[in-house]
């Protein structure tokens, strides 16, 4: 009886702390005002770097205000968000993008940062126009984020092999064609005993050099979807993106050449070959001579192959004309956050005074993009401007933005996935495989 | 007829063992609050779930009545799924079952250096399903993997396996089962440990082959280890999720796995992509708990199916020496 009297307490003790430690928190959604602030952060290790060493201006400028870091991938995935927020751990600031912007905003996740913009003197024009354009929701075309940098799709290529190929290098302002990319994708491609895709000779199965590297084979949005736009085609069309597009003549066409530049001209990496390595990853190892790639590749260069010999150019012409796609990483603000005064200040300093240098980002606030510090920044290619800078101005480029929330679904096995898999794989011509998926989309969009 | 009054010797008897009965609540109390907590009350709650509609985001789901259930029956996925899953309890359940038990026939009696092949054997086990997922994606490639190499050299072209919809979920069921042999094969050899070695040389005096030992004596006698693998085997096929996505994951999304052509997306991955990847009128936590239940009510349905028939075919050692004891 002794034993059962101590064990009384005991239990009651851990019963409590069980209970206690249980429904603690320690971020945004615990309700409690506070000088320290949460903010949600996601990315490789230098993205995470990059983004406390640009906050070491604000800490010096606000020191009764405490930064707390969270890694977590709530902001590239919802999911994660979502998971938080039901466990009443949200941060009180995160980082979305142009995939997620929306739907965190349709439900009513992020904070409306309008008025504070008006009352501080943040401005619009202060921005880069369709970077800040993104930051406005679908639903009310007002603001619920500020850009912390972008992203642009361009052409990467090998200055050592296009010299070896004698091949004159890409027009850095994309003046040139597809069919040129095509053409000199051949060229660039070798074999074991050094026999270029147009040859005769030429062994498909002993590639050492591949010339095209296009997200494609994964497939991944910033990948094909310039190319669609450029020939007139897309996947969801129409400012809200509640179109599909997927049978217009154009998207055909374009997939129709990035599947022949796998299965016919074997001058692209195919999903096989990805699956192996992953095609940038080739390309930075020297064994791709062009890949289709964002301001992010600059950054793994630098790291992971310094020596490589490469320089960038604009996207090149469609049909259509130029096209390109924008990913905008955006600071925004938990709309239930006590903290939302903080939180603002630290994301107007961000996107402002301290924008560049974050997740290997092109700023979005002029001041810091078109100035010295990020142009003429060691280690940036020569083109920098006209490949990165430029085309974000172009009639065609967009951002992926999700206004209906539906792209993981139209993207998924319920809407073009099983398609996407029989072109990148060759086992269908891309017009054969697009054969009644608009049927399917509408599907998703109406539900 | 009135209660005789207990007697003086009875009455601190009783206390006693109430004592006693109140000792052992309290320490069967961590059980049963463990029990309660961590079984019950999510079992509980995921069932309130199922009535309701809450994308995690609102403060509080919204009661929705039947609503995910009804929906349950028209989702044209849902057959889908329920196929796929079945597709795979009819190649990677069987496989396991069947080569595991191989494996332990053939490394079951002490011989030189049995023990190396039993670890060898044993070691995909201890592996993470996701890492295991990724190694045999790359053996899969039809371009460089070892596989196709070797079908090559036969002259004959390998299988496009995880591209084409007809061999993804069959190399799915083959990577589950080279991983989870060494599991099946340890329970098995510890069964036939369990033989008395006089019943396989009694029938082998009376002239039985080694067929007849094995199909009349020694699986019998292992058929409670057999019941107890198809048993957790099938609630394992049931909740197949993490190869699936390690293996067929594109884009970098979970979203986007479950192809070739929907093939190999099973009843849990459907599970979570309406909890995370959708955005559908009834997507949420609500209808994945709809669709989680129903899972558990099919485990529980086939598990009760398994355990009816098992009366026919499960022998138990004990069992006949009780009941002779007992006449």
């Amino acid at each position: 009886m002794r034993i059962s009297r101590r064990l009384i307490p005991i239990c009651l003790t851990m019963s409590a702390i069980t209970a206690v430690t249980a429904c603690s928190n320690t971020a945004a959604s615990s309700g409690e005002k506070s000088n320290t602030l949460t903010i949600a952060v996601w990315g490789v290790n230098e993205d995470i770097d990059s983004i406390k060493a640009a906050a070491k201006g604000f800490e010096q400028a606000n020191p009764d205000i405490k930064l707390k870091f969270n890694r977590t991938d709530c902001g590239a995935d919802y999911a994660v968000c979502k998971t938080l927020i039901a466990g009443r751990n949200m941060a009180d600031v995160l980082v979305t993008g142009t995939w997620n912007f929306n739907q965190m905003a349709n439900d009513g996740v992020l904070a409306d940062l309008t008025d504070r913009m008006a009352a501080d003197g943040v401005k619009e024009e202060d921005f880069v126009p369709v970077v800040i354009e993104s930051d406005k929701a679908a639903k009310d075309g007002r603001f619920y984020g500020l850009p912390m940098g972008y992203n642009v799709q361009s052409l990467f290529y090998n200055k050592e092999m296009f010299a070896k190929a004698g091949l004159k290098e890409p027009p850095a302002d994309g003046d040139y064609t597809y069919d040129d990319l095509r053409e000199w994708a051949r060229k660039l491609t070798l074999d074991a005993n050094g026999n270029n895709a147009d040859s005769p000779d030429f062994d498909p199965k002993k590639i050492v050099q591949w010339g095209y590297y296009n997200r494609f084979a994964i497939p991944s949005e910033p990948g094909y979807w310039p190319v669609l736009w450029a020939y007139g085609g897309g996947v969801l069309g129409g400012e809200k993106r509640d179109q599909c597009d997927l049978e217009k003549p154009g998207t055909a066409q374009a997939m129709q050449l990035l599947q022949d530049m796998m299965w016919k001209d074997h001058s692209s990496v195919t999903p096989q070959m990805e699956q192996e390595t992953p095609g940038y990853l080739r390309w930075i190892q020297g064994h791709v001579a062009m890949q289709q790639g964002s301001h992010e590749q600059v950054t793994i260069a630098a790291q992971q192959n310094p020596s490589l010999k490469y320089d960038m150019a604009a996207l090149p012409k469609g049909p259509e004309g130029n096209a390109t796609m924008i990913q905008v990483h955006s600071w925004a603000a938990y709309a239930k956050s006590p903290n939302l005064d903080n939180a603002w200040k630290f994301i107007k300093y961000m996107a402002t005074e301290g924008a560049g240098k974050q997740m290997g980002l092109i700023p979005a606030y002029k001041k810091v993009a078109e100035g010295p510090a990020f142009l003429k920044a060691p280690g940036e290619p020569e083109h920098l401007k006209e490949a990165q800078l430029d085309p974000a101005a172009w009639p065609l480029a967009r951002t992926n933005i999700d206004p209906q929330g539906v792209l993981a679904t139209v993207l998924g096995q319920d809407g073009i996935g099983p398609a996407l898999n029989d072109i990148i794989t060759g086992k269908k011509p891309a017009a054969e495989a697009l054969q009644g998926t608009c049927a399917k989309i509408d599907k998703i969009l109406a539900s | 007829m009135a209660e005789a009054a207990p007697s003086p010797a009875q009455a601190p008897r009783s206390r006693a063992r109430r004592r006693e009965a109140g000792t052992a609540l309290l320490f069967l109390l961590p059980q049963i609050f463990g029990l309660v907590a961590f079984i019950g009350v999510p079992l509980g709650v995921s069932l309130y779930y199922s009535f309701t509609h809450w994308d995690l985001v609102a403060p509080e789901p919204t009661w929705i009545g039947l609503e995910n259930w009804t929906h349950l029956l028209e989702d044209e996925r849902v057959p889908k799924v329920l196929w796929n899953t079945i597709k795979f309890i009819f190649t990677g359940t069987l496989s396991f079952l069947l080569m595991s038990l191989v494996a332990a026939l053939l490394t079951y009696r002490p011989r030189r250096g049995v023990a190396f092949y039993r670890a060898l054997l044993f070691l995909p086990y201890v592996l993470s399903q996701i890492a295991v997922g990724i190694v045999w994606r790359w053996m899969f490639n039809t371009e460089s993997g070892p596989i196709n190499a070797a079908i090559e050299l036969f002259g004959v072209d390998g299988p496009q396996w995880l591209l084409d919809p007809a061999t993804a979920m069959p190399a799915i069921a083959l990577v589950t089962t080279w991983q989870g042999l060494g599991y099946g094969m340890t329970l098995y050899i510890a069964s036939l440990h369990g033989v008395p070695e006089a019943l396989p040389e009694a029938a082998k005096i009376d002239g039985a082959n080694a067929w007849q030992r094995f199909r009349h004596v020694m699986l019998p006698m292992i058929s409670p280890t057999v019941l107890f693998l198809v048993v957790t085997s099938l609630i394992g096929a049931l909740q197949l999720f993490d190869p699936v996505v390690a293996m067929t994951t594109s884009g970098g999304s979970i979203g986007m796995a479950g192809g070739p052509d929907d093939s190999t997306r099973t009843v849990v991955l459907y599970m979570y992509n309406q909890m995370f990847n959708y955005n559908e009128r009834l997507s949420g936590l609500g209808y994945a708990a709809a669709i989680a239940w129903v899972l558990a009510l099919l485990t529980f349905v086939l598990t009760l199916i398994q355990w009816a028939f098992s009366k026919r075919w499960v022998f138990y050692a004990g069992e006949g020496a009780a009941k002779k004891g007992g006449q």
